[in-house]
């Protein structure tokens, strides 16, 4: 079954999309659930509220799902480039390649920052002040 | 070269702005707008100049009594709040104001008249706070205003309203000059213009923009907060209550982080601009420098929390925004690397923007180190609120945005005025502002690591810092002689320097394509564009690069062209608003608000209120309802430049739908930050959730309230859809049941807030006062939004509303639908949530 012309299109709009922004998107959810999470369990309220039971595994689990969103995104930004570069992809402009290499520099710096954010989950332990 | 003479002529006629006293507060031209700014922006800085000089004397030697520590608590919270808000973003702004619409080749901002509000309302939340200063009321608890210190019990004057209501103000300012900006790069930039050959100092400000449009919602929430609990009792940040005092640090520096970046982006825009002009080669790496500055504005919301490093929250915690400070590290030295390459691979000429810029690398390499250092947690608590941290942030915030301001300064001045500086006068400036700043700057490194506290108005003689103080004083004088003489260099070049060239530094950004100083109307026709350097393009023989071979000229009226968000191909001819009055009207309406809450004459306030809302009628009374464009005509698409080989479907949506859009997003993150601390508040709350005493809210009534407010955007829908298929009547009572619908609502949250009000109110605890602060909130977008439909109504009553003129519809309908979802996050935070 051949996919139409206008589908493959949106897919791969989707992909190149997905490559400029998965990264940041992935660190965004990162800090801010990570983050989020620790705050709301090692609060004073936190008992009463019960908003939260294990602090540590829920924001290991968090990282490493982000991380692998934003390593994804900077797989597709490789699979678009490689696209254009074949002449699978039309690019009159350069503007998608210029798009994939965004998504190419941005995926590693903002899967680092989650790398980096996620180590002291090992060293530490969660509400120590 | 007859036609384009006849067709100048003919721009000429149609984009002028008449002279005089009325014209010059009615102007909307960029130019000038932008020129307006800086110049108010630099009036600020002398201010703010001052009151450090005044600090410097005073710390000069050991137990000094030159000043009190009263006026000494105003001088340096107002040199702050000047130098932050008053200073270095109306700058950058200015600079963005005047250059961004030549860089991508438009005639003008996307929303021109909005252009001008912002000026006013800047000029006047400016006066507003120095008159405070004037009262010898100004605000005297730090520029970042930390609650206790500054809640009523603590500071029982009018000092901090100047600073909470002078900043809500202000904030309207610069979030309708970040929409505008945003606007303007996606959808007025020339054909050709596709992202990839977008301007880096355009990127800086879309960057921005961007961080304005999320940041500036925290500050404002805030500040609103704080003023709520000042003059109404409210609980936020009182912990007797069930408030927190941590929130309002959260809340600042959520804003306050990003802000730093706001003011060193595009002040890095510029540099990234001037020094490949100066080093006589394109930049190298340009998608990497585009992306880290991207980067930059992102990372920038993830260390808010690193200025709360020695506020005892968990180390987890702090791990995570020690993490992205020095994740943040990375981009900036992308940026670095890309200037000193290309530098080394270019042949740098060593011209007074140059030496400034240079400078800016130096100073901003110490002042990043330094900050690196600050993301080491026991680093950090060890030096905070100590000198090492004023040396720390000056060398960022001078080093990295006054610099570059100064270059920039200096590289624009002769396509602003049409004349050159004296190149021997802004040498000597760079110098004597260079070892200025170092001399008083580098010294306060020590002075804080031996021990001296920030904000201290005096200290004893025998600690060791008598002689560092002094440098640092003499340092501070040598720098304002520096600033002293680029005044004088450039009022005398005003009137005295050499006629300036089109391109006096052979540039490669469109800019530099037009006369110095530009006509009104910037470029005589559409430039086309190929390259992220437009003019080292490869030009045919016999052609001006940039310039089709059959020029779009729009010439037949006050026409600008809109093009498409990715690929900038041409879309549609737009009529561009001209002068105004109305927005001078709507901005002194608007400052009758907090002159009169500051001094409890509510009348006034509501006057203000009242005179606003008839300075918006006039504003749009034979115009759009909301945004000014008009698309009268589909663009040229059969000119072969412009018909520019692209894979971006055309997008039908106009201007004013893009500003709505951002505006939502903005609304969106305010709501955002407050659910967020209805959240944070619950969930430091030791006791239940509500508080003991009060019962979780009642669901019958809010449910059949929703379920009113959420079925009011069927007809609100049908409406919009009815009047593209030209169908009047079919807009018209869509719009009065939606009317009727939104009215019910407000008429059943009264019913129920009468019944809630007599068992707990927002003087109750901080639960009650974030209830009704939220519903309050929401309730005015809901008013707001009646207003919109109202007056679309009126409109199509009026026959003014047709099928190829209702944008007004379309941005009515975008607002409804964010007001009912904002009510469905509400219902569920405020009144599910509690039962769970």
């Amino acid at each position: 079954m051949t996919e139409h012309p206008e589908q493959t299109r949106t897919s791969r709009s989707v992909l190149a999309w997905y490559g400029v922004l998965g990264g940041p998107v992935a660190w965004t959810v990162e800090l801010l659930a990570g983050y989020g999470t620790e705050e709301a369990a090692c609060s004073a309220g936190s008992t009463s509220s019960g908003l939260v039971g294990n602090a540590d595994s829920t924001v290991g689990a968090i990282t490493v799902a982000t991380l692998l969103v934003a390593l994804g995104a900077g797989l597709a930004a490789r699979a678009i480039r490689h696209g254009v570069a074949t002449g699978e992809l039309p690019d009159p402009r350069g503007r998608v390649a210029f798009m994939a290499r965004v998504g190419m520099i941005a995926s590693p710096l903002f899967a680092l920052a989650i790398v980096l954010s996620g180590i002291p989950i090992f060293a530490l332990d969660a509400c120590r002040t | 070269m007859a036609t384009a003479t006849a067709a100048e002529k003919q721009l000429e006629r149609s984009w002028a702005e008449p002279r005089g006293p009325i014209a010059w507060i009615s102007t909307v031209d960029h130019k000038r707008i932008g020129i307006r700014y800086l110049v108010t922006a630099l009036a600020f800085f002398a201010a703010g100049g001052a009151e450090a000089m005044l600090m410097r004397a005073q710390l000069a030697e050991p137990d000094n009594g030159l000043v009190s520590p009263e006026m000494y608590d105003q001088l340096f919270t107002m040199h702050g709040v000047t130098m932050i808000f008053l200073f270095a973003t109306p700058a950058l702004f200015g600079f963005g104001n005047y250059l961004v619409p030549l860089q991508i080749g438009a005639r003008d901002m996307a929303f021109p008249r909005m252009n001008a509000l912002s000026y006013w309302v800047f000029l006047g939340a400016g006066l507003f706070m120095y008159s405070g200063l004037a009262l010898g009321q100004a605000p005297d608890a730090g520029w970042f205003n930390y609650v206790p210190l500054s809640d009523a019990s603590h500071a029982p004057g009018n000092n901090i309203d100047f600073f909470d209501l002078g900043l809500i103000f202000l904030a309207l300012s610069s979030t309708a000059g970040a929409v505008n900006f945003i606007v303007t790069i996606f959808k007025m930039r020339a054909p050709g213009m596709s992202i990839n050959r977008l301007p880096l100092y355009c990127w800086s400000i879309l960057a921005t923009s961007f961080a304005v449009i999320f940041a500036l919602p925290s500050l404002t929430a805030a500040n609103l907060l704080l003023e709520l609990q000042r003059k109404y009792g409210f609980h936020f940040f009182d912990h007797a209550h069930g408030g927190d005092a941590l929130l309002w640090q959260h809340l600042f520096w959520l804003f306050g982080h990003p802000d730093v970046y706001i003011i060193f982006l595009p002040a890095v825009g510029m540099v990234s601009s001037i020094l490949p002009i100066f080093s006589r080669r394109p930049i190298v790496g340009y998608a990497w420098v585009a992306v880290s500055t991207v980067s930059l504005a992102m990372l920038g919301f993830g260390v808010w929390v690193h200025h709360m490093f020695a506020t005892g929250l968990p180390q987890l915690s702090m791990t995570f925004f020690a993490a992205a400070s020095m994740a943040i590290a990375i981009p900036s030295g992308i940026q670095i690397f890309a200037w000193i390459s290309t530098m080394l691979r270019g042949r740098p000429v060593l011209l007074t923007p140059m030496l400034f810029v240079l400078g800016f690398i130096a100073t901003f390499v110490i002042g990043g180190l330094s900050g690196v250092m600050f993301a080491v947690v026991p680093f950090d608590q060890q030096v905070t609120d100590s000198y090492f941290v004023v040396a720390h942030f000056h060398y960022v915030l001078f080093g990295g945005a006054v610099f570059p301001i100064l270059a920039a300064l200096h590289h624009w001045y002769p396509k602003m005025s049409g004349r050159m500086y004296s190149e021997r006068l802004g040498q000597c400036s760079f110098w004597l502002i260079f070892g200025g700043f170092n001399l008083a700057f580098l010294p306060m490194h020590i002075t804080g690591l031996l021990g001296m506290p920030r904000r201290v108005y005096t200290y004893p003689s025998n600690l060791g810092w008598n002689t560092l103080n002094l440098l640092s004083s003499i340092g501070s004088f040598v720098l304002a002689l520096g600033l002293v003489l680029i005044l004088v260099n450039l009022v005398w070049s005003r009137t005295r320097g050499l006629p300036a060239a089109d391109d006096p530094w052979g540039g490669d950004t469109l800019e530099w394509a037009t006369s110095s100083p530009p006509p009104p109307y910037n470029f005589a026709t559409i430039p086309v564009v190929g390259s992220p350097h437009p003019l080292w393009e490869r030009a045919a023989p016999g052609e001006q690069p940039g310039t089709p071979s059959r020029p779009l000229v729009l010439a037949s009226g006050h026409q600008a062209l809109a093009t498409s968000v990715l690929d900038a191909n041409a879309a549609a001819v737009l009529r561009m608003p001209e002068e105004s009055s109305w927005p001078l009207a709507l901005a002194a309406s608007a400052l009758l608000i907090p002159i009169g809450v500051i001094t409890s004459w509510n009348w006034l306030a509501l006057a203000g209120v009242l005179l606003a809302g008839a300075s918006l009628a006039g504003w749009h009374w034979r115009d759009q309802i909301v945004g000014e464009d008009d698309t009268i005509e589909p663009a040229p698409a059969t000119d072969a430049e412009l018909a520019l080989p692209s894979e971006e479907r055309a997008s039908p949506r106009p201007n004013a739908w893009w500003g709505m859009l951002l505006l939502v997003c903005t609304e969106a993150t305010l709501f955002a930050v407050l659910l967020t601390s209805y959240f944070y508040l619950r969930a430091t709350s030791t006791g239940g959730w509500p508080p003991d005493g009060i019962e979780d809210p009642r669901l019958l009534l809010p449910i059949l309230m929703s379920l009113l407010l959420v079925s009011s955007d069927i007809p609100m829908v049908i409406a919009d859809r009815r009047i593209r298929h030209g169908d009047r009547t079919g807009l018209e009572i869509g719009a009065a049941i939606t009317f009727v619908m939104g009215a019910g609502f407000l008429i059943l949250q009264f019913v129920e807030y009468r019944d809630d009000i007599g068992k707990f109110h927002p003087q109750t605890d901080a639960y009650g006062s974030l209830f009704y602060t939220i519903n309050a909130i929401h309730a005015l977008h809901v008013l707001a939004g009646l207003f919109l439909i109202g007056w679309v109504f009126l409109r199509a009553r009026e026959r003014e509303i047709t099928r190829r003129n209702s944008i007004a519809v379309q941005v009515t309908s975008l607002y409804w639908h964010f007001v009912h979802i904002a009510w469905l996050v509400i219902l569920v935070s405020l009144y599910l949530s509690p039962h769970i």
